[in-house]
């Protein structure tokens, strides 16, 4: 197997259900108790819910670290989306961002974390994502249309122009998710107009190499600062399995465009860390044909690119927001 | 020799339990102490989910208490003397 001098995932998540609703997993749930039965089964998805959440209890990242270490992964991105505009929640935002900083405290230059605010919440969710970028050093937004924006709506603009500022990446969901959310907005054409309207902001495509491929790849060809990452690898449709999919992806130039991500821990009952990471890598595996230097670049070296230099990332704000903020008016 | 039988029974039984969270997929043949989950049963994610939810209903195996250790177990073997362990410590 060939390795890379440095790997980074570019996309995981803190198997945490403190910060995943419960009507998120009963969503997951009740879309995979149909590959058993063919009617709904009244109780049966809320029951198999439970049972994936029980499975998210990894609150302090211990397990995820024990993972990182067996699969080779230096640094990972904690992505930590705003659900609970949408669903009930027992944690609140500020919660969630507390116990991601206190995830980095405890396993020192292992993480960077994107973090996620709902633009409905307005005035109140652009100070809190400036808060946590100031406070606890966050190093992007991740962004979760299916709840029901697009990523292009202009409550977001604020929100980009702040990045835009600070040099962060955005981070987008694209593609299905739970079916208890909306996949209309989950079209990465739909990028479009933010990414025209922030050339300076870099823009990736959560699970562009597996979900709408086809717009992906054209959106990383002719848009400059557009990017898309792999995670979900695993799980791609194809007929000729994930392995000959991304040995397509990867042979249509656009390489210095392609991020790493394992989308972990949405996938570990099957593909545990270290089998994603080796079924990557293996002599035999999608990426047999690529130079070394592009092999670097993906599993580590663009996603390195794209992250903020501290200084840059840290700097006082002193920058309003040019964009009208919703709650602002009076 | 009554250790290895105690064995064979745990693990036929935890067989029934995956041909049960096998649901209408193929009927597999042979399940032994070695037989893995995913390689060899070709289990998905939603017949994991089955079988864990069995293991409580059926074992009075807590998943609050040993989730952990369960999603780490890779055969048939393994989880049957998990389970074993955790019935002998009651
Ligand atoms: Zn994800």
């Amino acid at each position: 197997m060939r390795r890379p001098p440095l790997i980074v995932d570019g996309h995981c998540h803190l198997a945490s259900s403190r910060c995943i609703p419960s009507e998120f997993f009963v969503g997951v749930a009740r879309n995979m108790a149909r590959k058993q039965f063919a009617r709904e089964r009244s109780g049966e998805a809320e029951k198999l819910g439970r049972v994936l959440e029980l499975q998210y209890h990894d609150h302090d990242a211990d397990r995820l670290v024990r993972k990182m270490d067996e699969a080779g992964i230096a640094r990972t991105v904690l992505l930590a989306p705003d659900f609970t505009h949408v669903f009930k929640s027992q944690y609140s935002l500020e919660d969630m961002a507390a116990q991601h900083a206190a995830v980095r405290a405890r396993h020192p230059g292992r993480f960077h974390v994107f973090f996620g605010v709902d633009p409905r919440w307005g005035r109140s969710g652009y100070d809190l994502f400036e808060r946590v970028v100031d406070r606890h050093g966050f190093e992007g937004l991740k962004v979760y249309p299916p709840c029901g924006f697009s990523p292009s709506d202009e409550r977001m603009f604020p929100l980009y122009e702040f990045c835009a500022a600070r040099q962060l990446p955005v981070l987008l969901h694209t593609g299905p998710t739970t079916p208890t959310l909306d996949f209309s907005y989950a079209d990465p054409y739909l990028i479009d107009a933010a990414a025209k309207h922030f050339p300076g902001v870099n823009f990736i495509l959560a699970h562009g190499g597996v979900n709408f491929v086809e717009q992906a790849k054209l959106m990383c060809n002719y848009r400059a600062n557009v990017y898309l990452d792999i995670s979900g690898f695993p799980a791609a449709m194809s007929a000729s399995g994930w392995q000959q999919h991304l040995a397509d992806l990867f042979s249509q130039g656009i390489n210095h465009k392609i991020i790493f991500g394992t989308d972990w821990p949405v996938f570990s009952m099957k593909d545990d860390l270290a089998a994603m990471v080796s079924g990557l890598l293996e002599e035999t595996g999608p990426m047999r044909s690529l130079a070394d230097s592009t092999v670097a670049a993906i599993m580590a070296g663009t996603i390195g690119k794209l992250l903020p230099s501290p200084s840059v990332a840290t700097q006082a704000s002193g920058i309003g927001p040019m964009f009208e903020l919703e709650g602002e008016k009076p | 020799m009554s250790a290895i039988i105690d064995e064979n029974a745990d693990v036929e039984k935890l067989a029934g339990l995956i041909r049960l969270a096998m649901g209408d997929e193929p009927p597999v043949a042979v399940i032994a102490a070695q037989t893995r989950f995913t390689e060899d049963l070709g289990m998905q994610s939603i017949n994991r989910l089955m079988l864990l939810s069995l293991l409580e209903q059926e074992c009075g195996v807590s998943l609050e208490r040993h989730m952990t250790q369960l999603v780490e177990l890779q055969t048939v073997g393994d989880t049957a003397r998990f389970v074993a362990s955790l019935t002998a410590g009651h």
